[in-house]
Protein backbone atom coordinates (compact mmCIF):
# COMPACT_ATOMS: atom_id res chain seq x y z
CA UNK A 1 0.00 0.00 0.00
CA UNK A 2 1.11 3.59 -0.60
CA UNK A 3 1.17 5.41 2.73
CA UNK A 4 1.87 9.05 3.54
CA UNK A 5 2.91 9.79 7.10
CA UNK A 6 1.50 12.94 8.69
CA UNK A 7 2.20 14.64 12.00
CA UNK A 8 4.13 17.40 13.67
CA UNK A 9 7.68 18.00 12.46
CA UNK A 10 8.63 17.64 16.12
CA UNK A 11 8.10 13.88 15.55
CA UNK A 12 10.48 13.64 12.59
CA UNK A 13 12.84 11.11 14.18
CA UNK A 14 9.90 8.82 14.97
CA UNK A 15 8.59 9.26 11.42
CA UNK A 16 11.85 7.89 10.04
CA UNK A 17 11.64 4.83 12.30
CA UNK A 18 8.00 4.17 11.37
CA UNK A 19 8.84 4.61 7.68
CA UNK A 20 11.51 1.91 7.96
CA UNK A 21 9.09 -0.46 9.71
CA UNK A 22 6.33 0.11 7.15
CA UNK A 23 8.75 -0.47 4.28
CA UNK A 24 9.81 -3.71 5.93
CA UNK A 25 6.12 -4.69 5.81
CA UNK A 26 6.10 -4.08 2.05
CA UNK A 27 4.57 -0.58 1.92
CA UNK A 28 5.69 2.42 -0.07
CA UNK A 29 6.01 5.42 2.24
CA UNK A 30 6.28 9.19 1.86
CA UNK A 31 7.23 11.67 4.58
CA UNK A 32 7.33 15.45 4.97
CA UNK A 33 10.55 16.93 3.45
CA UNK A 34 13.92 16.54 5.20
CA UNK A 35 15.16 19.93 3.97
CA UNK A 36 13.57 23.31 3.38
CA UNK A 37 15.03 26.33 1.52
CA UNK A 38 15.93 29.26 3.73
CA UNK A 39 15.50 32.96 2.92
CA UNK A 40 18.42 32.84 0.46
CA UNK A 41 17.46 29.57 -1.20
CA UNK A 42 19.99 27.46 0.75
CA UNK A 43 18.77 24.13 2.05
CA UNK A 44 18.44 23.84 5.82
CA UNK A 45 17.20 20.93 7.89
CA UNK A 46 13.50 20.82 8.57
CA UNK A 47 14.23 21.00 12.30
CA UNK A 48 16.20 24.22 11.85
CA UNK A 49 13.37 25.65 9.75
CA UNK A 50 10.85 24.61 12.41
CA UNK A 51 12.85 26.44 15.10
CA UNK A 52 13.06 29.59 12.93
CA UNK A 53 9.33 29.43 12.30
CA UNK A 54 8.51 29.18 15.98
CA UNK A 55 10.49 32.38 16.62
CA UNK A 56 9.01 34.31 13.67
CA UNK A 57 6.87 37.32 14.57
CA UNK A 58 6.56 38.97 11.16
CA UNK A 59 3.36 37.97 9.33
CA UNK A 60 5.03 38.93 6.01
CA UNK A 61 8.15 36.79 6.46
CA UNK A 62 9.59 34.41 3.85
CA UNK A 63 8.87 31.70 6.44
CA UNK A 64 5.19 31.54 5.43
CA UNK A 65 5.98 31.09 1.74
CA UNK A 66 8.05 28.01 2.66
CA UNK A 67 5.29 26.69 4.86
CA UNK A 68 2.85 27.21 2.00
CA UNK A 69 5.11 25.16 -0.28
CA UNK A 70 5.50 22.47 2.39
CA UNK A 71 1.71 22.20 2.86
CA UNK A 72 1.13 21.98 -0.91
CA UNK A 73 3.83 19.34 -1.35
CA UNK A 74 2.42 17.24 1.46
CA UNK A 75 -1.11 17.52 0.06
CA UNK A 76 0.30 16.13 -3.20
CA UNK A 77 1.72 13.18 -1.24
CA UNK A 78 -1.70 12.57 0.32
CA UNK A 79 -3.17 12.61 -3.16
CA UNK A 80 -0.56 9.98 -4.18
CA UNK A 81 -1.23 7.69 -1.22
CA UNK A 82 -3.80 4.97 -0.63
CA UNK A 83 -4.02 5.94 3.05
CA UNK A 84 -2.43 8.29 5.57
CA UNK A 85 -0.91 7.41 8.91
CA UNK A 86 -0.99 10.14 11.55
CA UNK A 87 1.77 9.92 14.15
CA UNK A 88 0.20 11.46 17.22
CA UNK A 89 2.71 11.28 20.02
CA UNK A 90 2.53 13.41 23.16
CA UNK A 91 3.31 17.11 22.71
CA UNK A 92 2.65 20.37 24.55
CA UNK A 93 1.53 18.35 27.57
CA UNK A 94 -1.25 16.70 25.51
CA UNK A 95 -1.31 12.92 25.09
CA UNK A 96 -1.63 11.77 21.46
CA UNK A 97 -1.39 15.32 20.13
CA UNK A 98 -2.78 16.33 16.74
CA UNK A 99 -2.18 19.95 15.72
CA UNK A 100 -3.80 22.30 13.22
CA UNK A 101 -1.54 21.39 10.30
CA UNK A 102 -2.10 17.67 10.72
CA UNK A 103 -5.82 18.23 11.08
CA UNK A 104 -5.82 20.01 7.71
CA UNK A 105 -3.99 17.05 6.19
CA UNK A 106 -6.56 14.69 7.67
CA UNK A 107 -9.25 16.93 6.18
CA UNK A 108 -7.75 16.60 2.70
CA UNK A 109 -7.40 12.82 3.08
CA UNK A 110 -11.04 12.69 4.22
CA UNK A 111 -12.10 14.86 1.27
CA UNK A 112 -10.29 12.41 -1.04
CA UNK A 113 -11.93 9.41 0.69
CA UNK A 114 -8.59 7.97 1.84
CA UNK A 115 -8.49 5.90 5.05
CA UNK A 116 -6.94 7.74 7.99
CA UNK A 117 -4.92 5.67 10.48
CA UNK A 118 -3.99 7.06 13.89
CA UNK A 119 -0.89 5.62 15.52
CA UNK A 120 -2.23 6.24 19.03
CA UNK A 121 -5.70 6.90 20.50
CA UNK A 122 -7.59 10.16 20.04
CA UNK A 123 -6.33 13.19 21.93
CA UNK A 124 -8.57 15.03 24.40
CA UNK A 125 -8.65 18.35 22.55
CA UNK A 126 -11.38 20.89 21.87
CA UNK A 127 -11.68 19.63 18.29
CA UNK A 128 -11.99 15.93 19.15
CA UNK A 129 -15.40 15.86 17.45
CA UNK A 130 -13.91 16.93 14.13
CA UNK A 131 -11.38 14.10 14.42
CA UNK A 132 -14.13 11.59 15.30
CA UNK A 133 -16.14 12.84 12.32
CA UNK A 134 -13.36 11.68 10.02
CA UNK A 135 -13.63 8.13 11.44
CA UNK A 136 -9.91 7.43 11.88
CA UNK A 137 -8.74 3.86 12.44
CA UNK A 138 -6.68 3.61 15.63
CA UNK A 139 -3.85 1.09 15.43
CA UNK A 140 -2.37 1.56 18.94
CA UNK A 141 1.20 1.39 17.63
CA UNK A 142 0.64 -1.90 15.75
CA UNK A 143 1.75 -1.21 12.17
CA UNK A 144 0.64 -4.66 11.01
CA UNK A 145 -2.97 -3.37 11.33
CA UNK A 146 -2.42 -1.28 8.19
CA UNK B 1 -18.21 34.80 -9.04
CA UNK B 2 -19.30 31.66 -7.21
CA UNK B 3 -18.48 32.17 -3.54
CA UNK B 4 -18.92 29.81 -0.59
CA UNK B 5 -19.09 31.40 2.82
CA UNK B 6 -17.36 29.48 5.63
CA UNK B 7 -17.12 30.16 9.34
CA UNK B 8 -18.37 29.22 12.76
CA UNK B 9 -22.11 28.60 12.97
CA UNK B 10 -22.13 31.21 15.75
CA UNK B 11 -21.78 33.81 12.97
CA UNK B 12 -24.78 32.58 10.98
CA UNK B 13 -26.78 35.82 11.26
CA UNK B 14 -23.79 37.77 9.97
CA UNK B 15 -23.28 35.25 7.16
CA UNK B 16 -26.85 35.85 5.95
CA UNK B 17 -26.15 39.59 5.73
CA UNK B 18 -22.84 39.02 3.93
CA UNK B 19 -24.60 36.69 1.49
CA UNK B 20 -27.10 39.40 0.66
CA UNK B 21 -24.35 42.01 0.17
CA UNK B 22 -22.39 39.65 -2.09
CA UNK B 23 -25.49 38.89 -4.15
CA UNK B 24 -26.04 42.62 -4.62
CA UNK B 25 -22.56 42.62 -6.16
CA UNK B 26 -23.77 39.91 -8.58
CA UNK B 27 -22.07 36.92 -6.98
CA UNK B 28 -23.60 33.45 -6.58
CA UNK B 29 -23.32 32.55 -2.91
CA UNK B 30 -23.66 29.40 -0.81
CA UNK B 31 -23.77 29.17 2.98
CA UNK B 32 -23.11 26.31 5.39
CA UNK B 33 -26.25 24.18 5.82
CA UNK B 34 -28.77 25.21 8.48
CA UNK B 35 -29.53 21.54 9.06
CA UNK B 36 -27.58 18.30 8.99
CA UNK B 37 -28.78 14.72 8.68
CA UNK B 38 -27.99 12.47 11.65
CA UNK B 39 -26.98 8.81 11.51
CA UNK B 40 -30.63 7.74 12.03
CA UNK B 41 -31.72 9.92 9.12
CA UNK B 42 -33.18 12.51 11.47
CA UNK B 43 -32.74 16.16 10.53
CA UNK B 44 -30.89 18.17 13.20
CA UNK B 45 -30.70 21.96 13.23
CA UNK B 46 -27.15 23.29 13.43
CA UNK B 47 -28.01 24.91 16.75
CA UNK B 48 -29.00 21.54 18.23
CA UNK B 49 -26.04 19.98 16.50
CA UNK B 50 -23.63 22.18 18.45
CA UNK B 51 -25.55 21.99 21.72
CA UNK B 52 -26.52 18.32 22.15
CA UNK B 53 -28.77 17.75 25.16
CA UNK B 54 -28.08 14.03 25.66
CA UNK B 55 -25.21 11.55 25.12
CA UNK B 56 -27.34 9.89 22.39
CA UNK B 57 -27.70 13.21 20.60
CA UNK B 58 -23.97 13.74 20.90
CA UNK B 59 -23.28 10.37 19.28
CA UNK B 60 -25.69 11.17 16.51
CA UNK B 61 -23.92 14.48 15.97
CA UNK B 62 -20.60 12.74 15.58
CA UNK B 63 -22.12 10.60 12.83
CA UNK B 64 -23.57 13.69 11.23
CA UNK B 65 -20.22 15.45 11.25
CA UNK B 66 -19.22 13.34 8.30
CA UNK B 67 -21.78 15.20 6.24
CA UNK B 68 -21.23 18.48 8.01
CA UNK B 69 -17.92 19.44 6.42
CA UNK B 70 -18.95 21.79 3.68
CA UNK B 71 -16.84 20.13 1.00
CA UNK B 72 -19.51 20.05 -1.72
CA UNK B 73 -19.93 23.81 -1.56
CA UNK B 74 -16.16 24.26 -1.61
CA UNK B 75 -15.87 22.09 -4.72
CA UNK B 76 -18.65 24.15 -6.38
CA UNK B 77 -17.24 27.62 -5.71
CA UNK B 78 -14.50 29.72 -7.31
CA UNK B 79 -13.43 31.20 -3.98
CA UNK B 80 -14.31 30.97 -0.31
CA UNK B 81 -14.98 33.84 2.06
CA UNK B 82 -14.33 33.10 5.72
CA UNK B 83 -16.51 35.10 8.09
CA UNK B 84 -14.28 35.58 11.12
CA UNK B 85 -15.86 37.70 13.82
CA UNK B 86 -15.11 37.91 17.55
CA UNK B 87 -15.85 34.80 19.62
CA UNK B 88 -14.58 33.20 22.83
CA UNK B 89 -12.60 36.38 23.63
CA UNK B 90 -10.65 35.95 20.38
CA UNK B 91 -10.84 38.74 17.81
CA UNK B 92 -11.56 37.52 14.27
CA UNK B 93 -12.01 33.94 15.41
CA UNK B 94 -11.69 31.03 13.00
CA UNK B 95 -12.81 27.67 14.36
CA UNK B 96 -11.07 24.39 13.62
CA UNK B 97 -13.87 23.19 11.37
CA UNK B 98 -13.33 26.25 9.20
CA UNK B 99 -9.57 25.63 9.21
CA UNK B 100 -10.24 22.19 7.73
CA UNK B 101 -12.48 23.72 5.05
CA UNK B 102 -9.82 26.32 4.28
CA UNK B 103 -7.33 23.47 3.89
CA UNK B 104 -9.52 21.77 1.29
CA UNK B 105 -10.03 25.09 -0.56
CA UNK B 106 -6.25 25.54 -0.52
CA UNK B 107 -5.75 21.99 -1.81
CA UNK B 108 -8.16 22.82 -4.67
CA UNK B 109 -6.25 26.05 -5.43
CA UNK B 110 -9.27 28.24 -4.66
CA UNK B 111 -8.59 31.76 -3.40
CA UNK B 112 -9.35 32.23 0.30
CA UNK B 113 -10.73 35.58 1.47
CA UNK B 114 -10.97 36.58 5.13
CA UNK B 115 -13.58 39.11 6.15
CA UNK B 116 -11.35 40.41 8.96
CA UNK B 117 -7.61 40.14 9.82
CA UNK B 118 -5.89 36.90 10.83
CA UNK B 119 -6.69 35.95 14.46
CA UNK B 120 -4.11 35.41 17.19
CA UNK B 121 -4.78 31.72 17.62
CA UNK B 122 -2.76 28.51 18.04
CA UNK B 123 -3.08 27.66 14.33
CA UNK B 124 -2.25 31.17 13.05
CA UNK B 125 0.81 29.72 11.28
CA UNK B 126 -1.36 27.46 9.14
CA UNK B 127 -3.67 30.35 8.26
CA UNK B 128 -0.77 32.62 7.26
CA UNK B 129 0.71 29.87 5.07
CA UNK B 130 -2.48 29.68 3.01
CA UNK B 131 -2.03 33.38 2.15
CA UNK B 132 -5.63 34.43 2.66
CA UNK B 133 -6.64 37.83 1.30
CA UNK B 134 -8.01 40.03 4.06
CA UNK B 135 -10.82 42.25 2.74
CA UNK B 136 -11.53 44.16 5.99
CA UNK B 137 -15.27 44.02 5.37
CA UNK B 138 -14.92 45.55 1.88
CA UNK B 139 -16.68 42.96 -0.29
CA UNK B 140 -15.85 44.82 -3.51
CA UNK B 141 -12.28 43.50 -3.02
CA UNK B 142 -13.46 40.00 -3.94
Amino acid sequence: MKITICGSIAFFEQMLAVQKELEKNGHEVKLPPLKIKDENGNLISVTEYYNLRKMETDDQSWIWQRKKEAIKTHFDKIDWSDAILVLNYDKKGIANYIGGNTLMEMGVAFYLNKPIYLYQPLPEVSYKEEILGMFPIIINGDLTKI
Amino acid sequence: MRITICGSVAFYEQMLKIKSRLENLENDVKLPPMEVIGTEGRTISVVEFYNPQTPEARNENIGALKKHFDFDNITWCEAILVVNADKKDVANYIDINTLIEMGVAFYLNKPIYLLNPVPEISYKEEILAMFPMVVNDDLTKI
